[in-house]
């Protein structure tokens, strides 16, 4: 049992701001005050942190959400320690040297980077935009949740206030521009030969930047989109076509 | 020495190697493919913090490149030298996986000798360690 005064008043406070991450484990054990014998690999040790979450933010509707991130957080700190273990064991430090003047002098790291950095202007930017009290990833926006936005959000009045269909559309075009420069640069490293033309004037499809029909700007396309997008590059390629600029975020209409 | 731990299509990469550069690498399947899902990747984005000058450098310039083109010469110009091994190793986790077979199959098309051998069998123990965590990670799901 979890009683209300176990939980860090100065926690409970900063949690009220909304989603935190964690960089160590034992922070994230100390923000939520759990003691160490909380055992987050289990399924006991995830309902005892999904109660506590509960009584540190009692007016969040979507808590399970947010504790899905918060295990997701912890999860991904567990891989990095052991990635960190792996990693010391198996390459060794002159290893590492002949990797950097290897990536050096094929120019391959920063090309990659910039692929990530382009592909993932979704995580470098900002990976969930919170408009009107509704939390809303760029990504699913371009996908498919913009109708489903646009209820939430009231009707034509509200999304019209936010930016309306302009917002969409600067949405796609840097969508479309952040595509087109991630196909140039996974063509020259010869990945994502699937998305090889098998005959000019095919339907758009933003995966191949050969002759095509042109844009179709409705939800369906950009699911398409999407959903070539993952099947060519992956995760990377999936996050392009929602993906957004850092620097072109103040252009955004009704930002 | 440690061996080439490869992908069944980087492995056919590795046979079409002349026997001169073949000679002297061993080469094992890797058979423990585990790969990060599109959310794991955005945590790791958002927890880990790239804070060596160095890094930082790099990606402000990649941020401000606007086509393939500018990319291309940030990469001319950058000394990925300068990055200490710890902060590469917190990038590949990030990267994640899929973008390290990319580059293990790019640097395997283009191998010029022993020195790139080297640096592929690091980068696909790199991998593999990758693979392991992510197997890890996804048991205690």
């Amino acid at each position: 049992m979890i009683f209300m005064s176990d939980v860090p008043q100065e926690s409970a406070k900063r949690y009220e701001g909304g989603p935190r991450f964690f960089q160590r484990i034992e922070d994230l054990y100390e923000f939520f005050g759990l003691k160490k014998k909380v055992n987050l690999d289990t399924e006991e040790g995830k309902k005892t942190l999904l109660e506590r979450m509960r009584q540190m933010n009692p007016q969040n509707s979507d808590i399970e959400r947010a504790h899905e991130d918060v295990l997701r957080n912890y999860r991904q700190l567990k891989a990095e320690q052991e990635f960190n273990k792996n990693t010391a064991e198996r390459v060794p430090e002159s290893t590492w040297e002949k990797i950097k003047q290897t990536l050096k002098k094929h120019k391959i790291l920063l090309t990659f980077l910039g692929i990530a950095a382009i592909a993932g202007g979704l995580y470098w930017w900002n990976p969930v935009v919170t408009i009107g009290g509704v939390p809303l990833a760029l990504r699913t926006l371009v996908a498919n949740r913009t109708v489903e936005l646009w209820e939430k959000m009231g009707g034509p009045e509200a999304w019209k206030k936010l930016g309306g269909p302009e917002k969409l559309e600067w949405v796609k075009k840097k969508a479309l521009e952040v595509k087109a420069v991630f196909n140039e640069q996974l063509k020259k490293l010869g990945i994502g030969k699937d998305a090889a033309p098998a005959a000019p004037k095919r339907p758009y499809d933003p995966a191949y930047d050969g002759p095509q029909a042109p844009f179709d700007p409705s939800i369906k396309s950009l699911e398409k989109a999407a959903s070539s997008a993952e099947k060519v590059g992956g995760a990377a390629a999936g996050a392009a076509v929602g993906g957004i600029l850092k620097k072109d975020e103040k252009s955004m209409p009704g930002k | 020495m440690q061996p080439l731990k490869l992908l069944a299509g980087e492995k056919k990469s590795f046979d079409v190697l002349t026997p001169g550069l073949k000679e002297g690498w061993t080469v094992e399947s890797e058979n423990k493919e585990c790969y990060e899902q599109p959310e794991d990747l955005a945590m790791r984005y958002r927890i880990t913090e790239l804070d060596h000058p160095a890094c930082l450098e790099i990606l402000e310039k990649i941020r401000d490149a606007k086509d393939s083109k500018d990319i291309e010469r940030i990469a001319v110009s950058i000394d990925v030298l300068a990055l200490p091994s710890q902060e590469l190793r917190k990038l590949f986790f990030v990267l994640g996986s899929r973008v390290l077979s990319g580059m293990i199959g790019y640097l395997l098309s283009n191998v010029a000798g022993d020195d790139d051998l080297a640096a592929i069998v690091g980068l696909t123990q790199i991998r593999h360690s990758l693979f392991l965590a992510n197997s890890a990670a996804a048991a205690i799901k």
